[in-house]
């Protein structure tokens, strides 16, 4: 039992103590919905650059980006005017001369046309426009307290010098939500009192809260109540002021409500701690608060967007010169996003405001909305008061409060969500996010810059240009990496100083990337490339090459000559040009040698047929004779024997005769038995010759089967296909003639024919056994074709070997030799070049290089 | 002394924009060398130099620095002002380039002899 006391004593204190700090919190937090609300109106009509300092900056600004866009403009159109590549019609320069003069009267109308509509947006926003048709303000605020509020907003209005009622009323309906918002969690508990069963649910709830005492000499409910006094004289009768004035120094929580709607203060329910204490109020706790803190924060993201797209507009002001100038050069696009970005941003501020003004005319309405739930032939009646009277549910007061508490909070999540739904509906590029992050992360640009020149000087090294870069990043991405770039780079820099960079190194380099030069590495590489080196001739040989004038240069041997780029650039087109020589050469050799194939091909068949007859010719008991034909010279005897003279000399008897024999027969007789004088006629040679001949004529050897054979089998394909061109005489020109050789099975022969008829004119090919050569002379079958073959082979021959010898052997080895030659001496070049390039790359240069060659691509 | 110190940071500012964030980059093609090429018909070999972007960003900033320096201290409204600017600049480019790309023609025509 003890311990139950002193639990029950602890929760009871503990309840007290957290009540009361939640009150304390609910206090500021429902008070900042009110001024939040305020300072989206107040914002929704904000417009940058209406000051006359800010006024002239920005027509400064907005000068010198007309001269900038005019600058590119006035580019666009020399360009154009001098292009000869494009032919512009008429009608095309006619839309460029209509597009430049409409732009300029565009820029020109700028100023005003932002005016213009900055006004057209104030008179819609100090008339409640919007308001008017979204949240008729017909349905004035009645909180059924005997008039008070009514009364209040008519004393405010004529406290707030030269206010707009509908302005007062405006900020009223902010105040309203956050009080009705607050009602839901702060409200009389409807046991401890007695009331009318049948008033309606506000009725009751009024009595109620009229009903519960507080006070508080120093609440600012007080201070206001004696101004209000004193500002009106005290001609309106009020019952609060009355009480005032009286010097009853209680108010009623339905006073606290009211004075909350009007001035949006809700510190004056701090007074009612003792009747929280004592139960008469009912107090949700915590739950208040988080539902107060979410409907803070969905109003302080409308107010950022607000603020937000106050700034844009003025920037769009500021640069509208830039899409205007870029519509002449057919850059339309960046115009249209520009004037969609503009009338996006415009209407911004009309959807938040309707949505809002939606959102608070269903808050302002909830007690209606309620009440309409409540009918008696709603569901909801029944599940809540269980058949009975709407107005007789006594205790469920606590959840219909609580019901209208939620109905808020789901008209704030409503219009948390509402400019995602107008997204979804009518796409644009103003994209609303629910994340904080997304609305603050513009506005921590200038933290960001801040952290980041700190952070870069630091990571630097002390650098305060590293600071600068950082900032920049800082202020770009309302980021902090920035700072870890500096770092990357100070490791970079220190790295680069460890491989031999000195400052200075960097320092050149980055001037000369600065002012468009090369780094010194570079620079000097490409000094090596260009420079000439000294090289010795060590071949033996003087070597020529043909210089860039055309003349020729001779480097002596063992002599040394200055090379430079050009010089081996000649050496190396002398030497493709000397390899382009030798390849020629080689090549005309390669087809003289196939030519020269078939006319060998025809000789050895030549041979094989003479080869063939001399064989038989000369083999002992040759059947082969000859006769040849001589004189015998005699002197003329007398029947004694004696030589008979005549005058003085023998008479001497001449008789013909002939000698019939093998080769070697003749040859005997004509060395041994011919007399001197008739041997120098007989010829051998010619002889031997006939009867090679006659043997191939002989019918025993045209049946020769080694003969047929060379003549059916590839000797006689090779003429048969590829012909044998000779040349022959046809009156006076000189024409072309082919023969072939065919062989006849049927009749065992081998024939020719002549396959070029036109140019023998009444030869038929083929019927023919009978051809002319060159000469004219008959060639008779066989033998004669055979021969005259072999002289045409062996003459073709001849030509081709002439032609042959005409490729210099010499030349060739010369070209060769030379182009190892010029090859040495580039080599030697090349050496000496690369191992500079080598000692270069190895020496600071090429670290410093590395160095500035990351800097300068942006590599931080 | 308005007037110069005006010319003195429009140049400063333009030209370090100009040639550090745009024509510092190699991929950048510059409008300036594609107008005095079709105007002075470089031969092809011709090629754009960072010499001749710095050169081209400096006369741009030299440009824009004596536009905006007499813009600004002659305060005129907003109808004179910037038709004036226009016919100026239009004046200054062609003259200016003018002189340059001749320069550059003279250089072109070297090479090719040598």
């Amino acid at each position: 039992m003890v311990n139950d006391s002193i639990i029950d004593f602890l929760w009871e204190n503990f309840t007290i103590i957290f009540k009361s700090m939640f009150l304390a919190i609910d206090q500021q937090v429902y008070g900042i919905i009110s001024l939040l609300y305020q300072k989206f109106i107040v914002l929704a009509s904000l417009r940058i650059g209406n000051d006359s300092m800010f006024q002239t900056f920005a027509d400064s600004i907005y000068t010198l980006i007309v001269i900038f866009a005019l600058f590119l403009l006035a580019y666009s159109l020399l360009k154009n005017m001098i292009n000869a590549d494009i032919k512009k019609s008429g009608s095309e320069i006619k839309e460029l001369i209509i597009n430049t003069i409409t732009s300029i009267v565009l820029v020109l109308a700028v100023p005003t046309v932002f005016q213009f509509i900055y006004g057209a947006q104030n008179a819609i926003l100090k008339h409640n426009v919007i308001g008017r048709i979204v949240s008729p303000m017909t349905k004035n605020i009645d909180f059924k307290s005997d008039g008070i509020l009514a009364n209040c907003l008519d004393v405010e209005n004529q406290t707030d010098d030269g206010e707009d009622q509908d302005e007062v009323k405006l900020r009223c309906y902010g105040n309203m939500a956050s009080v009705i918002m607050f009602q839901g969690f702060f409200h009389p508990n409807m046991q401890y009192f007695e009331t009318d069963s049948n008033a309606s649910f506000s009725d009751q709830f009024a009595a109620a809260a009229q009903q519960i005492t507080a006070y508080d000499s120093n609440s600012p409910f007080w201070d206001f109540m004696r101004v209000l006094n004193k500002a009106t004289g005290g001609t309106i009768i009020i019952d609060i002021i009355s009480k005032v004035v009286n010097s009853t120094s209680e108010i009623t929580l339905a006073d606290a409500y009211n004075y909350a709607i009007v001035r949006g203060d809700f510190r004056s329910f701090s007074g009612f701690q003792s009747a929280i204490i004592e139960g008469r109020i009912d107090y949700t706790w915590g739950v208040s608060t988080l539902a107060g803190i979410f409907a803070a924060y969905v109003l302080f993201l409308y107010c950022l967007d607000v603020a937000v797209r106050a700034i844009k507009l003025a920037f769009y002001q500021i640069i509208a010169p830039i899409p205007i100038m870029l519509r002449i050069t057919k850059k339309k696009d960046i115009f249209n996003n520009w004037l969609g970005a503009v009338t996006r941003c415009y209407l911004e501020v009309f959807t938040r405001l309707i949505v809002l003004y939606f959102g608070m005319y269903l808050i302002s309405n909830v007690f209606a909305l309620l009440f309409e739930a409540l009918d008696s032939n709603n569901i909801a009646y029944n599940i809540w008061s269980g058949g009975r009277s709407a107005f007789d549910i006594g205790g469920k007061l606590s959840l219909w409060l609580l019901v209208k508490a939620n109905i808020v909070l789901a008209v704030f999540a409503f219009m948390k969500k509402a400019p995602e739904i107008v997204q979804e509906i009518f796409p644009s590029k103003n994209k609303f996010s629910l994340k904080l992050w997304d609305h603050l992360k513009d506005g921590l640009a200038i933290p960001a810059t801040a952290a980041g020149f700190v952070g870069g000087t630091i990571a630097g090294g002390g650098n305060p240009l590293a600071g600068f870069r950082a900032a920049k990043k800082g202020w770009n991405d309302s980021s902090l990496k920035g700072i870890g770039s500096e770092f990357k780079r100070r490791q970079d820099y220190l790295d680069a100083v460890q491989k031999g960079v000195t400052p200075k190194d960097m320092f050149i380099d980055k001037a000369r990337g600065m002012v468009g030069l090369d780094s010194q590495a570079d620079e000097r590489l490409r000094t090596i490339d260009k420079q000439a080196e000294s090289v010795k001739n060590e071949t033996g040989r003087d070597i020529k090459y043909t210089g860039s004038d055309g003349k020729t240069k001779v480097v002596s041997a063992n002599s040394s000559v200055d090379l430079d780029k050009s010089d081996v650039e000649l050496m190396e087109v002398q030497i493709a040009d000397n390899k382009r020589k030798v390849v020629a050469s080689n090549n005309k050799k390669v087809a003289i040698d196939k030519k020269m194939e078939t006319g060998n091909a025809q000789i050895q068949w030549k041979s094989n047929v003479k080869s063939e007859a001399e064989k038989k010719i000369d083999e002992e008991g040759s059947k082969i004779t000859h006769t040849i034909s001589y004189v015998q010279h005699e002197y003329k005897r007398d029947s004694n024997g004696e030589i008979i003279n005549q005058n003085g000399a023998p008479v001497v008897i001449s008789t013909p005769k002939e000698f019939t024999g093998t080769y070697a027969q003749i040859n005997e007789f004509v060395m041994h038995d011919l007399p001197p004088e008739e041997r120098k006629n007989i010829k051998l040679n010619d002889i031997r010759d006939e009867m090679i001949k006659k043997y191939v004529r002989d019918e025993n050897a045209k049946s020769n089967t080694k003969i047929q054979t060379d003549i059916e089998s590839g000797y006689r394909s090779i003429i048969n296909n590829q012909g044998f061109k000779f040349k022959f005489k046809d009156g006076n020109q000189i024409k072309d003639g082919i023969i072939t050789v065919t062989y006849d099975a049927s009749t065992n022969k081998y024939e020719t024919r002549r396959s070029e008829i036109d140019s023998l004119g009444n030869i038929i090919a083929g019927t023919t056994r009978e051809i002319t050569d060159d000469k004219g002379n008959v060639l008779t079958e066989d033998y004669d074709i055979i021969d005259t073959i072999d002289k045409i082979a062996k003459s073709s021959n001849n030509i081709y070997r002439l032609e042959k010898q005409d490729i210099d052997e010499k030349e060739i080895q010369g070209l060769l030799t030379q182009n190892s030659d010029l090859q040495s001496l580039i080599d030697s070049v090349n050496d000496i070049k690369e191992a500079e390039r080598k000692s270069v790359r190895q020496r600071q240069l090429e670290a410093s290089k590395a160095y500035t060659a990351k800097r300068n691509n942006g590599g931080n | 002394m308005f007037v110069l110190i005006v010319f003195v940071i429009t140049f400063v500012i333009y030209f370090l924009v100009d040639y550090l964030f745009l024509k510092n980059s190699k991929k950048f093609k510059i409008d300036e060398f594609k107008y005095l090429k079709k105007r002075f018909n470089y031969s092809k070999n011709f090629k754009e130099t960072k010499t001749i972007k710095l050169t081209c960003s400096i006369l741009n900033a030299a440009i824009m620095g004596i536009i905006c320096a007499i813009i600004l201290y002659c305060n005129f409204n907003y109808i004179i002002s910037i038709p004036l600017a226009f016919i100026l600049i239009i004046l200054l480019i062609y003259s200016i380039y003018g002189i340059y790309g001749n320069i550059l023609k003279r250089i072109d025509e070297s090479e090719n002899k040598n």
